[in-house]
């Protein structure tokens, strides 16, 4: 280099002077940049505080309710609903609803089906609970011509219900509250009440509104009278007074004109009033909800929110469902890809290098080494015969594949595939709910029923066993109409058989249940499908018999109980953070020194004896953070779970690993979709609640990582 | 290698075991672990990793198995939708296919009305059927019905029949149903149409200027009511006479031009409309007045729907609903009479609930005179000049009740029968909305739509329209939307992330470094859905303060792609910072000895020593981006952007403003629907998975060889 060599001298070195000046610029850029480099940081913190602060200001604010009757009108004066007993209850609804209480009876107490609910007995009504007096083997119809109706059923009511079912009866049919508008947290704060300022400004401006208008008014009529003589004087002769009449209209322009920006001042000025009146709670909500009450500060997150089932009205909706749905997926992705990732993990780190697969590409090379090819084709070949190092590159690949791809691979293999084991079938096991409409979660026991058709080749049907409510000719229009409809499951091959797990038989009887319902369908369309979907063309039967007929075809076969169950969604969820576990379990495994596992040896331990009773314990904390991480991360994910299948709303909790479910991000995402205002809210209120158990979680992994981690 | 000193020692100690198996003294549990053990357990954890191989051979598999049927299968499809069934007073289930049309008609105004049926009217021996407002005229003049529920006044020819039975209709104005027709907020100039121009609005017209010239020369994007819902029959009622081939057009050009959108959910329709400033739709007032915000709402002829406009009828939308009785039944059946006078009575308080509008007050009075003449008694009237019924004691009367009629009115009645019923009416009430025999006709959803035979590859990689309704698969508006989101969020996060791995590697203190590390953390670990939430209630609004809300859409690229970028800037900040603190210090020692100041060591000996794992970084960052689901599903928008070349020209970079559907986006929202197994749209989203796949895939192995070549190793 020329540098080196050459001399330095003046022309190379800048003089004293320069190099100051260049130093100031050169220091000055520094800091510029230093500024930069803080401000980025600044920016992320920033990020994290705004995402913070808008959660919050949505999950907490103002709202206004109003109720079809004021609770302190039902009870007596400086008391509330909650104070009372379940007796003072009950005599609010005979003394305002006297003719609900049969309904209230059947629909809380009676465990028969609807239609021989009047004919009953109470004690057939709802064996072994408390009868009011002499009345245990009424009817029903006979205490409703008694007098005292009201009476016996009320009591009824109160011996059978807890005082907090018939509260929360009160509150729904009688007090009916509802929230008719909310406001964010940020509006409760500072912008509740109207300043003074705006005070004076809300007092003048309606004045000044009214003095507008009736300047326009006057200048209406003002024109209405030049209008007026204008037509007189046409009348009288339009030539002669041609002049005048020009001059009038000229007036009227200028009047018309004068009438137009007084009109615009006028509708900025009613602007002006509108967004003042928006522009504080107080204000806003007497002005659209006169009648509401308003609540300063109310908190969408609450012990309701938190034990309620999912509801199409924001202010009744609870977790409940999506809260249990996650917690059991948590568990179950806990003891699948706890146990299979730390494996790997031991694998690749303690076997790996030294086994008999590793030998493999070693005697591949050997072997190699003679023959004449190119250089990186025997990498190449080396290299694919390495399996160990395979499995390592792939879990690396794994880590990095997007969070949906998984939830393809879940809805492909689990959903589909699987679907005899992820949905219990092969178990025996059912557990999904029952349809959630009350008409038909009355059965209790379905008669059991075997529907068994065979077909020829004109799909006409040879012979048919099944139950006496559908006869030969029903059945063959069945299976007629599927045809048409295009079911691909009416194949003229022969015998087709409800009694085998043929997936796409359920589809020839159209039954669909609650798992092929849009996962994106509003909630209410939801309820309404929820009923019993069913795609029979002109089958009548009852409702026992379709609820029976439905509870078989569960039974038999796959595709209606689909396997969208929290097993698959588990399962799912264990292979997106297996990857992690690995990588995480691997790092904890290499940390722990080969002194501790010699020693082991040296104490004559086995390979298996030394991993399990040296290296592991001492590479648990480690396992243990990643392992936290890796479940935190699975808590929040949704996409999988939207493809996997997750129900949206869903009334009922999941009962087990086979069950329908949801889960609180699905939650989550499917009310902030939805454009109402208040569905925002609570979502709002709902992340709170998975950040709490996201960050808990977090907190945990870094109170193990810092306390429990062996530094060698 | 210590592991190899391990087995060597391990090896030495079993041949010592083996010499001593037979001794006595050495301990039980050594004797107890044979190798077979240790095999299996090694063989248990081979197959542990061995599943790790699995998921990708699965992923693939299922991937390429899936995109193979995609690419083979007919592009043909019937559609039929799925129906609800109905019950009747036996509790016997009905031919859905025949109930499931009138029910999802009732539905679309409010939906939900059905459910209560389900579950509140079994109970109550009431009936739900199909008719509509001919049909129960039929019934009606036959004497089979004492009620009629009716969308419109009785023709002429009914009438007739009527009066050959001896039955003298009487009719009663129980309310009105009104339609919306809306734009976006945005929409500053189609404020007013006429009723001509609503005809050419929903039909012929292609762009707004061609309807108005001073309006924009820009494509009607039309929402419209699914086909079967009450609303969308009411539309073509009012604009176009009940034609309803101009709006949906049994040819499949008008179809095909992507322009029109039916749904069922009206949750989408106002989702459509509000987020697309050249958009126009119609549905129910109500689901208007929860939106107002997004939507204003078209006058026709100068006419505003509200209250008034709709119930004296001068709004054209608007219809109203009757039941009918007749005098006889009137004079002769108390029931009927009390019946109708609960209803007049409490049909206001209703009206609202149920999704219909209240009459004016003169209507009101007109109708409960109309009543009380019929009942022979006197009208009173209270002091602010109302019509006074009288209160109704249900229990007095006796004999049954059968409606029959409108699926359109059939809700009120319904939910005026109920209400009758709890106030104790015992006798059978029935409220019909079909006649039990009737067949109805075919299903319009069964229409087949036939469209070319497959899928080419070349279709799927040039065509630059994603339509699955109309079989037009070109992947490219999704790897637009996919492109957009990912370019922002890396342009916010390359130099924030950056910037911030340079801080806490060359500039924080230990102290500052180790309380900013744990917030990175957090933030990089909240869920995404989370993010996505911020994107929709607090980005975009942002973004719509400082461009304009008419220039900001409510779903669009940037502000998906701007909390992407803050997504992922703990990532590019930890994984360049670990790069960072890996060049030696020697270097950076000697940068300041040679006279170099922090900034010069920083950017031109620091960096260029850690670029290969800078540049890890960044791929790694960019894959995620691209890989991102929740907040591009949540904040993009939901329909690919067809409209690319046109919106670059008029819009320009604007067009980042506009949404546009990302390739998770899609794949998140298609199988968040209904997936039937069998259809092209379910191996539609494989297709688009596989693609997928392969970018991240390909980005990986670009990321371990970057990693592998240019690791400097000091």
């Amino acid at each position: 280099m020329d540098n080196k060599t050459k001399r330095p001298d003046d022309t190379y070195m800048p003089s004293e002077e320069k190099f100051q000046s260049g130093l100031n610029t050169r220091n000055l850029w520094g800091n510029i940049w230093r500024a930069f480099y803080f401000a980025s940081i600044l920016v992320a913190i920033l990020a994290l505080i705004v995402l913070f602060m808008n959660v919050i200001n949505s999950a907490f604010g103002s709202i206004a309710t109003s109720f079809e009757i004021d609770p302190s009108e039902l009870v007596a004066e400086g008391q509330s609903l909650n104070e009372l007993s379940a007796e003072e209850l009950v005599a609010i609804l005979i003394e305002r609803e006297p003719n609900r209480l049969p309904v209230l009876v059947r629909d809380n107490l009676s465990i028969l089906p609807n239609e021989e609910f009047t004919e009953a007995t109470l004690s057939e009504l709802r064996p072994n609970g408390t009868y009011p007096e002499g009345y245990a083997d009424v009817t029903i119809n006979e205490i409703r011509d008694a007098d005292n109706t009201a009476e016996v059923l009320g009591e009824f009511l109160a011996g059978n219900l807890s005082r907090n079912q018939i509260l929360a009866i009160v509150e729904e049919d009688i007090v009916a509250l509802q929230v008719v508008d909310a406001w964010v947290l940020w509006d409760a704060l500072f912008n509740y009440e109207p300043t003074e300022e705006e005070q004076a400004q809300l007092e003048a401006l309606p004045l000044e509104i009214a003095d507008i208008e009736a300047q326009i008014s006057t200048l209406n009529e003002n024109i209405a009278d030049i209008e007026a003589e204008v037509t007189t004087l046409r009348e009288e002769s339009a030539s002669d007074n041609a002049t005048e009449i020009r001059d009038l209209n000229a007036q009227v322009s200028d009047l018309q004109s004068e009438v137009s920006s007084l009109t615009s001042t006028l509708n900025d000025t009613q602007r002006e009033l509108t967004s003042l009146i928006t522009s504080n709670v107080v204000t806003d909500k007497e002005a659209n909800y006169p009648d509401a009450t308003l609540v300063r500060f109310h908190s969408w997150i609450d012990g309701r929110f938190l034990q309620d089932p999912m509801s199409s009205v924001p202010a009744q909706a609870g977790i409940r469902t999506a809260l249990i749905g996650s917690i059991m997926m948590m568990v179950i992705v806990i003891l699948v890809s706890l146990p299979l990732g730390v494996g790997a993990a031991i694998y690749l780190e303690e076997y790996a290098k030294d086994n008999l697969l590793a030998q493999i590409p070693r005697a591949i090379e050997h072997g190699l080494s003679n023959v004449p090819m190119p250089q990186w084709l025997k990498n190449r070949i080396i290299g694919m015969s390495n399996l160990n190092q395979i499995i390592e590159t792939n879990v690396r690949n794994l880590a990095g594949v997007p969070s949906i791809i998984y939830g393809m691979l879940g809805l492909a293999i689990f959903v589909r595939i699987l679907a005899p084991f992820t949905s219990g079938i092969i178990f025996g096991v059912n557990s999904n709910p029952p349809p959630v409409s009350r008409v038909v979660s009355t059965i209790e026991e379905p008669e059991v029923l075997g529907i068994d058709l065979d077909l020829d080749d004109n799909y006409q049907i040879v012979s048919y066993t099944g139950p006496e409510f559908i006869d030969e000719a029903q059945a063959q229009r069945l299976v007629n109409t599927f045809r048409r409809l295009g079911t691909p499951s009416v194949t003229n091959t022969g015998n087709l058989s409800l009694e085998r797990t043929d997936q796409e038989i359920g589809n020839l009887f159209g039954i669909r249940f609650l798992d092929d319902i849009p996962t994106n369908a509003d909630p209410l369309e939801y309820e309404r499908v929820a009923a019993g979907y069913v795609e029979l063309d002109a089958l009548p039967m009852t409702l026992e018999q379709f609820e029976a007929l439905a509870q078989q075809l569960r039974r038999i076969t796959a595709f209606t109980v689909s396997g969208r169950t929290v097993l698959s969604a588990a399962l799912t969820l264990s292979l997106l953070i297996l990857p992690v576990i690995i990588i995480n379990s691997q790092e904890a495994l290499r940390a722990v020194p080969s002194a501790l596992r010699e020693a082991s040896y040296g104490l004559g331990a086995t390979k298996w004896q030394t991993i399990w009773q040296t290296v592991l314990p001492s590479a648990i904390p480690g396992i243990m953070t990643g392992t936290i991480l890796a479940v935190s991360r699975a808590v929040g994910e949704t996409a999988p779970l939207i493809v996997v299948g997750a129900s949206t709303f869903l009334l009922t909790d999941p009962t087990g690993p086979f069950s329908q479910f949801t889960a609180l991000p699905i939650q989550i995402f499917q009310w902030t979709s939805r454009p109402q205002g208040q569905f925002q809210f609570i979502a709002a209120a709902a992340i709170i609640i998975l950040l709490s158990m996201v960050l808990a979680l977090n907190a945990i992994a870094i109170v193990i990582r810092n306390r429990y981690t062996t530094r060698f | 290698m210590p592991e190899n000193n391990g087995s060597q020692r391990e090896s030495l100690i079993n041949k010592a075991l083996k010499r001593t198996i037979a001794d006595p003294n050495v301990p039980v549990n050594l004797k107890s672990s044979p190798r077979i053990h240790e095999n299996i357990i090694q063989l248990f954890l081979l197959a542990c990793g061995l599943l790790s191989i699995l998921t990708t051979i699965g992923i693939l598999y299922v991937l390429i198995q899936e995109s193979l049927t995609f690419f083979s299968r007919d592009l043909w499809e019937v559609t039929n939708r799925p129906i609800a069934i109905s019950i009747d007073a036996e509790q016997r289930v009905f031919p859905a296919e025949a109930v499931g049309r009138e029910l999802e008609q009732g539905s679309n105004i409010r939906l939900g009305e059905e459910i209560m049926f389900l579950e509140e009217y079994v109970a109550n021996d009431i009936t739900i059927d199909i008719t509509g407002t001919g049909g129960g005229f039929d019934l009606f003049c036959d004497g089979q019905t004492q009620i009629n529920n009716a969308s419109r006044m009785i023709s002429q020819e009914e009438l007739e029949i009527c009066r050959a039975n001896n039955i003298e209709p009487v009719a009663f104005q129980v309310g009105m149903d009104a339609v919306v027709v809306v734009v976006n907020a945005g929409n500053t100039f189609a404020t007013d149409i006429t009723q001509d121009e609503l005809q050419e609005i929903f039909g012929s017209a292609e762009n707004w200027s061609d309807i108005r010239p001073e309006w924009v020369n820009q494509p009607i994007t039309r929402f419209i009511p699914g086909t079967d819902s009450g609303t969308f029959d009411t539309f073509v009622d009012v604009v176009y006479e009940g034609d309803d081939s101009v709006l949906i057009g049994a040819d499949a050009v008008r179809i095909s031009s992507d322009e029109l959108v039916t749904s069922e959910d009206d949750n989408q329709l106002v989702r459509g409309v509000s987020s697309n400033p050249f958009a126009v739709g119609f549905f129910g007032y109500s689901y208007y007045l929860d939106n107002a915000e997004s939507l204003s709402a078209v006058t026709i002829d100068d006419i505003a729907p509200s209250v008034e406009t709709v119930a004296d009828g001068t709004y054209l939308l608007s219809r109203p609903l009757y039941i009918y009785t007749s005098e006889e039944i009137l004079a002769n059946q108390p029931q009927v009479t009390t019946f109708i006078d609960y209803y007049l009575l409490n049909a206001p308080t209703i009206l609202d609930e149920v999704g219909y509008f209240a009459l004016s007050t003169e209507q009101v009075n007109a109708t409960r005179s109309n009543l009380l003449d019929y009942m022979g008694v006197a009208i009173n009237t209270d002091e602010d000049g109302n019509v006074v019924l009288p209160e109704v004691t249900v229990t007095d009367v006796s004999g049954d009740i059968h409606i029959a009629g409108s699926s359109t009115v059939a809700p009120i009645t319904e939910r005026i029968s109920q209400m009758f019923k709890d106030e104790g009416y015992q006798p059978l009430l029935t409220v019909s909305r079909a006649i039990n025999d009737t067949f109805p006709e075919e299903h319009r959803a069964g229409t087949i739509i036939e469209v070319g035979d497959r899928v080419s590859l070349w279709e799927f990689f040039t065509h630059d329209k994603w339509q699955p309704a109309i079989r037009d698969f070109g992947i490219f508006p999704l790897i637009y939307g996919t492109m957009a989101t990912s370019l922002i969020a890396m342009l916010v996060a390359l130099p924030l992330g950056m910037g911030a791995a340079i801080y806490l590697s060359e500039y924080a203190p230990e102290n500052i470094r180790n309380s900013i590390k744990p917030i990175l953390e957090i933030l990089a670990g909240i869920p995404t859905v989370v993010y996505g939430y911020f994107a929709l209630t607090f980005m975009t609004p942002l973004l719509q303060a400082i461009f304009g809300s008419g220039v900001v859409q409510i779903y669009n690229s940037a502000s998906a792609g701007i909390v992407v970028g803050i997504l992922i800037i703990p990532m590019v900040s930890s994984m360049s910072e670990d790069a960072l603190s890996a060049v030696p210090q020697g270097l950076r020692e000697a940068s300041y000895g040679l006279g170099a100041t922090k900034l010069e060591t920083t950017v031109k000996v620091v960096i260029p020593a850690a670029l290969s794992g800078i540049m890890a970084a960044f791929i790694v960052a960019v894959s995620r981006a691209i890989g991102e689901t929740m907040i591009v599903a949540i904040a993009a928008g939901a329909g690919p952007q067809n409209n690319i070349s046109n919106l670059l020209a008029t819009r320009g970079p604007g067009i980042l403003f506009e949404p546009a559907e990302t390739m998770t986006g899609h794949i998140a929202r298609i199988s968040g629907g209904d997936l039937s197994y069998n259809s092209i749209d379910y191996n539609s989203i494989f297709a688009i998975g596989l693609m997928l796949f392969v970018i991240t895939f390909v980005l990986n192995i670009i990321n371990n060889a970057i990693i592998r070549r240019f690791r400097e190793a000091y």
